[in-house]
């Protein structure tokens, strides 16, 4: 008796295919010259940006904080192919002392810092905390800490919010200003804190967070701060303590200042090369591109597969916020490539209507 | 750029280097490949990179996590991660001095990679090629200075981490980049020429230390 | 005798056959060493050998390599040896002993140490390692080492005295032996 043994070819779904082989499923896609994702090569998912209106000087929206109680001081919803990030950025008042000054004067002490080298830095940012939903909670994994403090890192280098902006002109409660022997001795600053939520992510969202975050702190107003009738001076030993009671107004707020130049879009793009040892089906169209090929904005889990990847802001001509990795090498000319596109990518979007809402 | 690097300083891991260039100064280790502590960490196909970074002061942050996952960004282009399956490589980093203002890590950054660099060249891990990384910064007169001091980083507009691999004594990919601050197409590409020039000077000096430690291990060979 | 670093590249000799060795990576006709080291390039017959030799303390188990190792537990009819702390521990059958039979097994203990051959390598698989000759099938030497003093030595070190029957203990050690 004799036993045959024949092959029989699996037939996967492309879904799965992209689970279990997604670089073989990524070629296939890319000798037909089109994208797993059904997308141009160049080509960007539209993005809706709006406000969520849920902030404390929002009390004409729907959602708008009535009480003008709340913390919330900004707020956006950014919308990308079915991938959703809300931003809200909440604030809190600190002493500018304790921030930095007093930091600076110990390590001026124990000359770990040298005063002619050191200044004070004019750049602020804003406190960032990335949570991308994937059902079920726990702590931030890597990935998350990575995008917000990369999202910190890059809004304070980039320079565009001032640490003046961020200062706070304390007044009297109504519209008298304070005189200048009442004036406290130390000085305050908002601190802003972002909070961002990913919902049905599919790729990198670290553009979309990026975008968010930009749109929330176009949106963010700051509240009036005056000194409440309590104040009070107490001498223990030569030692005199100050305190005071800051209020928020409720309703008296001036917008964020932003330097409106500096304000940018970040695009992810994946670099990958044709692999020719991969099998193509003879009567299909192949794409007659040498070398390697660009794809904006990936999506899904076979692009995700890519690891040679370009992540650059542009505000339209000038760049902030590079990221470029990968074992493929990248040229200057990939370089070029990505540039021009982000930069086209983020006049379109800064310059729609949708940025401005 | 003065480089100063102690070759394989400590005994209890595989492979060990401290680098110093500057005010800032970082000790790496490397262990493995070994077995994986945690089921979860073996890859079926794949060696797991298991990093940690630890500041010059205080406890991790963030900041460190973000390093870290730059980190892990790289070395999959440099290692023959596929050689070792369903093991760990482990690679510790002490940052000793970062020499550099409080909210840059770009000197650091640039210390971590070249260490681990040698650390791993003492493990015998399989890597795919040699590499070094450098930065430059761009100053508000649209100067580029390499290796910033940290009185360049605070006055600068922008900065950069570069990371170059290394093909017969010459400066061959782009592996790594990273730039903050705002600049200009054209001065980025500037930026990469210059680093590239910088590494490929400075790297004969990596590469005469990693020869000479060879020839100490080989000592009856002389 | 060069010292090379990964990324150094040199082309192969064709038309005659290559055997590549430890710590080399190849790309159609030029080879690159994965680590650094001496590279050794000799011709054997018809066909030409190349490796990097190249010191590192974590020992990577190699078919043929004659080892000591720790027996650090059992399971099944198979003892777990400990070859390099930390790394995963390689097995050996009761049965890879000269006549070993179900009656007449070895009797070594957690601790113990054991002078063995490496039978096999595979990523994917333990490493099996065993205590006879494998041309002859009697002792040769293996089995379970008595008395003596256990003595770590950087790999380059132990290869050397494993290959050098008169070889001098060197007057300056080198680091970490």
């Amino acid at each position: 008796m004799s036993e045959t043994a024949s092959l029989k070819p699996n037939k996967f779904p492309p879904d799965v295919l992209a689970r279990i082989a997604p670089d073989v499923l990524l070629q296939k896609y890319l000798q037909i010259g089109l994208r797993p994702s059904l997308r141009k090569f160049d080509e960007f998912r539209p993005v809706a940006i709006s406000r969520a209106g849920v902030g404390r000087y929002e009390a004409s929206e729907q959602n708008g904080d009535i009480n003008g109680v709340g913390s919330v001081l900004g707020s956006s919803i950014v919308k990308s192919g079915k991938t959703t990030a809300i931003c809200l950025i909440s604030g809190a008042i600190v002493e500018d002392d304790h921030e930095l000054i007093n930091d600076y004067r110990t390590k001026l002490e124990k000359d770990i810092i040298d005063s002619e080298t050191h200044t004070d830095s004019k750049n602020a940012s804003v406190y960032t905390e990335v949570e991308i939903s994937r059902g079920g909670s726990g702590p931030p994994n890597e990935e998350e800490i990575a995008i917000s403090h990369r999202l910190y890192e890059t809004i304070y280098h980039s320079g565009l919010i001032d640490r003046d902006a961020l200062k706070i002109q304390l007044g009297y409660k109504g519209s008298e200003q304070l005189e200048q022997d009442f004036l406290p001795h130390t000085s305050y600053s908002f601190v802003l804190y972002a909070t961002i939520q990913v919902f049905s992510r599919a790729g990198p969202v670290y553009d979309l967070c990026y975008g968010a975050l930009v749109s929330a702190l176009r949106q963010t107003r700051l509240p009036a701060v005056y000194i409440a009738e309590k104040r009070t001076e107490v001498g223990v030993r030569r030692v005199r303590i100050e305190e005071y009671d800051l209020v928020c107004e409720a309703e008296k707020n001036e917008p964020l200042r932003l330097n409106e130049n500096k304000l940018a879009w970040s695009s992810t793009f994946g670099l990958v090369e044709l692999d020719r040892d991969v099998p193509h089906d003879e009567d299909k169209m192949e794409i007659d591109t040498e070398g390697k090929i660009l794809l904006a904005e990936l999506e899904g889990e076979a692009e995700e597969d890519i690891n040679t990847r370009i992540t650059v802001s542009s505000n339209g001509s000038t760049l902030s916020g590079l990221s470029v990795y990968g074992a493929a090498g990248v040229t200057k000319d990939d370089l070029r490539k990505a540039f021009d596109l982000a930069s086209r990518h983020s006049q379109y979007v800064l310059n729609s209507g949708g940025m401005e809402m | 750029m003065s480089i100063i690097v102690d070759n394989d300083p400590l005994d209890q891991v595989d492979g060990s280097a401290s680098f110093e260039f500057g005010a800032t100064k970082v000790m790496s280790s490397v262990t493995g490949p070994i077995e994986s502590a945690r089921p979860r960490n073996e890859l079926p196909t794949k060696a797991y990179l298991d990093i940690n970074i630890r500041p010059s002061s205080g406890v991790p942050s963030t900041r460190e996590t973000l390093l870290e996952h730059k980190l892990g960004q790289l070395l999959p282009a440099v290692i023959n991660l596929d050689q070792y399956p369903r093991q760990t490589i482990q690679i510790a980093v002490q940052v000793l001095k970062n020499g550099e203002p409080k909210d840059y890590t770009a000197r650091q950054l640039v210390a971590i990679i070249n260490s681990v660099f040698v650390a791993l060249i003492n493990s015998g891990i399989s890597l795919k090629s040699s590499f070094m990384a450098t930065c430059c910064s761009i100053n508000t007169k649209g100067e580029i200075k390499t290796s910033p001091t940290s009185s360049d980083l605070a006055n600068s507009v922008s900065h950069f981490v570069v990371v170059y691999s290394i093909k017969d004594q010459q400066v061959d990919n782009l592996l790594f980049c990273d730039g903050l601050g705002t600049f200009k197409q054209k001065q980025l590409f500037d930026v990469l020429d210059h680093a590239a020039s910088e590494i490929h000077l400075s790297f004969q000096h990596i590469r005469q230390v990693i020869s000479s430690h060879v020839s100490h291990n080989y000592i009856w060979k002389a | 005798m060069s010292i090379v670093i990964p990324g150094d590249q040199f082309t192969l000799e064709t038309g005659s056959e290559v055997v590549l060795g430890p710590n080399l990576q190849t790309s159609d006709s030029t080879a690159s060493p994965t680590t650094a080291g001496y590279l050794v390039q000799t011709q054997a017959g018809s066909s030409s050998l190349a490796y990097v030799e190249a010191d590192s303390k974590r020992y990577m188990p190699a078919a043929q390599d004659f080892v000591v190792g720790t027996i650090v537990g059992s399971f099944g009819e198979f003892y777990r040896v400990s070859l390099t702390n930390f790394s995963t521990p390689a097995v050996l059958g009761f049965y890879a002993f000269p006549n070993a039979s179900k009656k007449n097994r070895p009797r070594l203990k957690t601790g113990d140490l054991v002078y063995a051959r490496v039978a096999s390598v595979d990523p994917d698989l333990d490493v099996e390692l065993e205590c006879f000759d494998a041309t002859t099938g009697k002792e040769g030497g293996f089995g379970h080492l008595e008395g003596g003093f256990l003595f770590e030595v950087r790999l380059a070190y132990a290869r050397y005295l494993l290959r050098h029957q008169d070889a001098p203990t060197p007057y300056k050690t080198p680091s970490n032996v």
